[in-house]
């Protein structure tokens, strides 16, 4: 230590001691410090003589000793910078530009119609479920990057499903089947030539036939009429040949019922749109039930008030907590077993009292109601008498002009039982005559399919063909299928990808994707719709009918990629466009037909059609339900549910990370299933979220974790299928839990309702992944908060119909001070938008959560799957989130949806404080983001009041399952009008800038203007119920215009006048009591 | 001036650097850097690298030419009546 130093500081407190106060001086004169409150630790608490001391010292003793230079390291400056450029030089001779890839030469010859950039579409059909929807598949550069709807299909009309958007992933799956595959003792897959191949099934084919052992053919649906006749050929073929049909979802009950109560097997297609009373019983008919495409769109359009139709009324009774009910004006809580019970007392009191039918004088139908009664059966379960009240009132106001909707897993004698309250009530009405469902091949039944597992027990099935499809994932266990099918002598898969079904198989075969293959397909008597092959098989695939005509011709070497194309041309030219008179004609009507993706069916053709397809006759046969046996009856124990997903369907899309990552519309969970069950209930069991339960039924047994959900019934449980797939590619490997193995041959009910149910709490625990911050219900902080911060503004169409202007009027409650602040311009000049402003206008009473938008949205703009524990971290990459708000109580909560997007702000909080600029306003009121200046500070989404800003935080496609996503075929899937972002940079909804810089390419070639009305932004053009406009606000003469004027138009957090260019319409309900303002504030 | 006040003396350097590099090192040095670059350019380092499966083949796309392009994305008003 330098004493000099020391003493001269302590010659400089003795210079100056009497300036200096004494360290623990206080205004008493005590020891004690002045003030207790604020210590920073014991000793300064306690007042220690050395914390004194050195407190009165500027340098801490050894603060100026001299650092000792021996420790220093002896390599110099000069040296470290001498290695320092060698090794710069040496890595970067080692590095190649790893943005080299390789040259880009445009068209040698460029073909004529092909304009290098410009998107071609073609019409084709979705074969993503068997609703076989029509689409458009925009290519770029000959490969497809986008599936929308086929605005000439008369059932999606333009729109199609986010199965069906997403689908495009599919095609470029790297885990695709890329050549047969032979597995040797059914274990170890080895490659093989299609001609191999074919000569050994040819000959196992030939075998069975001859020998009389049955052939079976195992497929989903068949709503193609040329493959209907291809298996037809194939069974000529080869004798022994049997053709069966499952689907792990279909309408037997429904049907049967109907066949028992008008004698015709096809359920009528309902007019929605003229409805104006809709009571669903267990029936999401919005969300997972039927063609939800159409079905939506149809409900939706008698919610407008914009346009002055008259709202429809929503009433749902349900156990579980589904789509359609959180969207329904009234919802009574009701334990699905106890909805049969509730149909026959809303009989007994609408025939029965009230008499408004001539079911009335029935006596047979009659002394079946008389031992119901609803006042009693709503004291029993505690339902609200006000509503039932309401429903009855309204169902006998509206009669002929209102549907029943019986769930799809309710059991036969519950649909004969709403087929009897549809025709008291004379909604047969609404009942389509002309137009109906059709049936190419109908299912198998349930005694086919055990016929055929004793069959191959007993050896007299000896080959099987999975023909696209996974029976052993979807048949219930207790069938058997399983063990049965390994006694086969010959399996062969045809299928995309591995699954279950082909792991058990001697033979697997890679076929075509919907984008490779030709069909046709008829679900209506009105039209076909044709599948026509965009791009050609990207691995060595096939397409499955090829194949099989090969099998037919029983020479390997006939094999033609063009033969199913040929083939479905001469059916058609025989069959259906038989009117069309010498070659020329037919086809014109052909190409014709390919151009549109629909043919349309004149009545005389549909009426020649109709076979077995004949339209329900109008007489309802009253000893159905007068016969009728009621098989439901509540019990104390737990109601199963097994319901669709929406996102995987059945769970052939398991492997779409799009379709795993997307939230489901009411738990916004991610990437599992779960059992969804009441939070009575789970206190009951003494279980929360996250918990294992175990649930057994006749059938099997499995664990699977819990999830609390709002507005359950109690007792009930409700999984989704289409999960726990063991079999699948690496995305959809392990995501959630099979629940398929609950299902049962024999059910007592039906297949997805079980009420005889057993839970108890297992254990361990599960994380589930929900991307909505589930605010505790009973947080003060956090309830409500949708309505105190006018986030959601809602109002009922009763006070809308009085008073037009309700919603403004509310804030003239305001003082005059408050009043005169809010209208006080900002102290920021602002821009004056003279020209084209882009706005967006979301219309929240036709928003019905069901996330296709958040699907579009990921596929147009190339958003990349982030993965289950990412999601969990709030990184998911979704440009759009469809937020999902509760009010009311836990147990009674009501459910309000609104898609959240970047408001592209004109005073965006974002836009100020970046450092670099990356993120401007253009003239247009567009909020850009410059992805090559952004430097990843976040400060934007620190600052953005809405959170819609993304941040990559890694590079997704390389971070989630080991790069899957930058593998060669996914690459091919980006679309290149968007810039794939990477690593440290912010991204989030451009309002689709590729589609107006297309605009304006088109506006300046045309020598126009830009048109608002012509950009459609992806979320717009898939949003089934058409909630979301997107235009040009300063054009006076469109429609964004007046909703943007509209009564009901308002800006979320308006108060922070960030000036957003989105505007949402207020939500009205359709109820009879005005909403109390106190609610709102 | 007072000379009393403390100077520091810790940025002469003194005892930190006993030694320069002298131009012999240096070009040694240099020489050395500039072998290394040009064997680094020469010797397949790839060889050394874990056997990865090698990547798929490249794929080719090709559209399929009996598909049909439709004239426009609009409906055909005819259809869409019906």
């Amino acid at each position: 230590m330098d004493k000099k130093y020391i003493d001269i500081s302590e010659n400089i407190i003795e210079e100056n001691k009497e300036l200096i106060p004494a360290p623990s001086a206080s205004s008493d004169g005590s020891d004690e410090p002045k003030d207790i409150n604020y210590w920073r630790s014991f000793r300064e608490l306690y007042n220690d003589p050395s914390f004194r001391k050195e407190k009165s010292m500027e340098f801490h003793p050894g603060e100026l000793d001299k650092p000792d230079l021996n420790t220093f390291s002896k390599f110099s400056r000069r040296k470290f910078l001498a290695l320092l450029s060698a090794s710069a030089a040496v890595a970067a001779s080692g590095c190649s530009n790893y943005r080299d890839k390789g040259e880009l030469i445009p068209y040698n010859k460029k073909p004529e119609s092909v304009t290098v950039g410009n998107p071609t579409y073609y019409a084709s059909t979705c074969t993503g479920c068997s609703s076989a929807c029509g689409i458009l598949i925009k290519t770029l550069d000959g490969r497809p990057v986008k599936v929308d709807g086929n605005p000439d299909h008369p059932v999606s009309k333009g729109k199609i499903c986010a199965i069906g958007q997403a689908s495009v992933m599919s095609l470029y799956d790297p885990e695709r089947l890329k050549n047969p595959v032979e597995r040797v003792n059914r274990v170890s897959p080895n490659n093989m030539d299609w001609k191999t191949a074919d000569e050994k099934i040819i000959a196992e084919l030939k075998s069975a036939a001859a020998s009389g052992k049955e052939i079976s053919v195992i497929t989903h649906t068949v709503n193609s009429p040329s493959l209907k006749k291809l298996f037809d050929e194939f069974a000529k073929a080869y004798p022994t040949a049997k053709v069966y049909s499952y689907e792990l979802f279909e309408d037997t009950p429904r049907n049967s019922a109907w066949e028992k109560c008008y004698g015709s097997k096809n359920y009528p297609l309902i007019s929605w749109d003229k409805a104006n009373i809709i009571l669903s019983l267990e029936s999401d008919f919005l969300g997972n039930e039927g063609n939800k495409v159409e079905t939506s769109r149809l409900y939706t359009s008698g919610r407008d008030a914009i346009n002055g139709k008259e709202f429809n009324r929503l009433y749902s009774v349900e156990g579980n907590a589904s789509v359609t009910g959180m969207n329904s004006d009234y919802r009574l809580i009701l334990k699905t077993d106890a909805i049969e019970e509730f149909v026959m007392c809303l009989l007994n009191e609408l025939a029965g009292k009230e008499k408004i039918s001539s079911y009335s004088s029935d006596a047979g139908i009659m002394s079946k109601l008389q031992s119901f009664n609803l006042k009693s059966f709503a004291e029993k379960y505690n339902l609200s008498e006000e509503v039932i009240n309401h429903l009855v009132s309204d169902l006998k106001k509206n009669q002929g002009a209102s549907y029943v909707s019986a769930g799809s897993m309710l059991p036969e004698s519950t649909h004969i039982a709403v087929n009897m309250l549809n025709e008291v009530l004379g909604n047969s009405a609404l009942y389509k005559k002309e137009v109906s469902n059709v049936k190419v091949m109908p299912l198998s039944t349930r005694e086919e399919l055990e016929n055929l597992v004793s069959d191959l027990n007993s050896g007299k099935t000896t080959v099987v063909i999975h023909y696209d499809s996974n029976p052993v994932y979807h048949l219930p266990p207790d069938l058997g299928y399983a063990d049965a099918v390994k006694k086969a002598k010959t399996i062969v898969s045809l299928s995309e990808s591995d699954n279950e079904s082909s792991n058990a198989g001697n033979y697997v075969l890679p076929v075509n994707s919907m984008f490779e293959s030709w069909g046709d397909y008829q679900t209506r008597n009105n039209f076909f719709s044709l599948q026509q092959p965009v791009i050609a098989p990207i691995y060595n695939n096939r397409q499955k009918e090829d194949i099989l005509m090969t099998w037919i011709s029983g020479n390997p070497d006939s094999y033609n990629s063009d033969s199913y194309h040929k083939f479905v041309m001469d059916n058609w030219k025989a069959n259906i466009l038989s009117s069309a008179g010498t070659d020329s004609d037919f086809n014109r009507a052909w190409y014709a037909g390919l151009n549109d993706g629909v043919v349309m069916v004149s009545k005389k053709e549909a009426a020649a059609q109709e076979g077995e397809n004949v339209p329900a006759p109008e007489v309802f046969n009253p000893a159905s339900f007068v016969s009728n046996t009621s098989s439901m009856r509540s019990k104390d124990g737990f109601s199963l549910l097994l319901i669709k997903s929406g996102a995987l369907g059945d769970g052939r899309h398991a492997n779409n990370g799009w379709l795993q990552e997307l939230p489901k519309p009411v738990s916004r969970i991610v990437w599992d299933n779960y059992a969804a069950i009441s939070v009575q209930s789970a206190k009951a069991l003494g279980v929360d979220s996250n918990d294992n339960i175990s649930i057994t039924t006749q059938s099997g047994k499995m664990d699977i974790p819990v999830f609390v959900q709002p507005g359950m019934a109690d007792g009930v449980l409700a999984i989704e299928l289409g999960y726990g797939r063991t079999v699948c590619g690496t995305v959809g490997l392990d995501a959630g839990f099979n629940a398929n193995v609950l299902m049962t041959k024999n059910p007592a009910l039906s297949r997805w309702f079980y009420n005889d149910v057993k839970a108890e709490k297992s254990s361990g625990k599960y994380e589930l992944v929900s991307v909505q911050d589930q605010y505790p219900m009973d947080e003060p902080l956090y309830k409500d908060i949708q309505y105190r911060r006018e986030i959601i503004q809602e109002g009922t169409y009763l006070q809308f119909k009085e008073n037009p202007d309700f919603l403004h009027d509310r804030h003239t409650k305001y003082s005059e001070e408050e009043t005169f602040k809010l209208k006080v311009g900002s102290i920021n000049e602002q821009y004056k938008h003279t020209g084209t402003k882009w706005g967006m206008v979301i219309d929240l009473n036709k928003c019905i959560g069901c996330n296709e938008c958040v699907a579009a949205c990921s596929v147009e703009n190339n958003i990349p799957v982030v993965g289950k524990e990412q999601a969990k971290k709030h990184r998911s990459m979704q440009w759009i989130r469809i937020d999902r708000y509760y009010s009311g109580t836990p147990e009674t909560p009501k459910a309000s949806f609104q898609p959240m997007l970047c408001q592209h702000c004109d005073f965006a909080p974002c836009e100020n404080v970046c450092p670099v600029a990356a993120t401007t306003h253009s003239a247009d009121g567009i909020n850009g983001m410059a992805y090559n200046r952004c430097v990843g500070t976040r400060y934007c989404s620190n600052n953005c009041p809405y959170k819609v800003r993304r941040f990559n935080y890694f590079n997704f496609r390389d971070h989630f399952k080991d790069g899957i996503q930058l593998e060669e075929s996914f690459t091919l899937m980006q679309n290149p009008e968007v810039t794939v972002r990477s690593r440290g940079v912010m991204e989030k909804c451009t309002f689709c800038l590729q589609r107006i810089m297309d605009e304006r390419q088109m506006a300046i070639q045309e020598n126009r203007q830009v048109k608002g009305s012509n950009v459609k932004t992806a979320c717009q053009e898939a949003c089934n119920t058409n909630a979301i406009s997107f235009g040009d606000q300063n054009d006076k003469e469109s429609d964004i215009f007046k909703l943007n004027n509209s009564k009901l138009a308002y800006h979320v957090l308006e108060e922070i006048k960030v000036k957003p260019n989105v505007t949402y319409l207020a939500k009205l309900r359709n109820v009879y009591e005005i909403e109390k303002e106190e609610a709102h504030h | 001036m007072n000379k009393n006040l403390p100077v520091s003396n810790n940025n002469t350097g003194s005892g930190i650097l006993p030694e320069k590099l002298n131009r012999k090192k240096f070009f040694v040095f240099t020489g050395l850097a500039a072998l290394g670059i040009a064997a680094a350019s020469v010797i397949p380092f790839n060889l050394f690298r874990s056997n990865t499966p090698k990547p798929a083949a490249s794929l080719k796309i090709k559209e399929n030419p009996n598909a049909v392009k439709r004239k426009s994305k609009e409906a055909n008003s005819e259809l869409n009546n019906g």
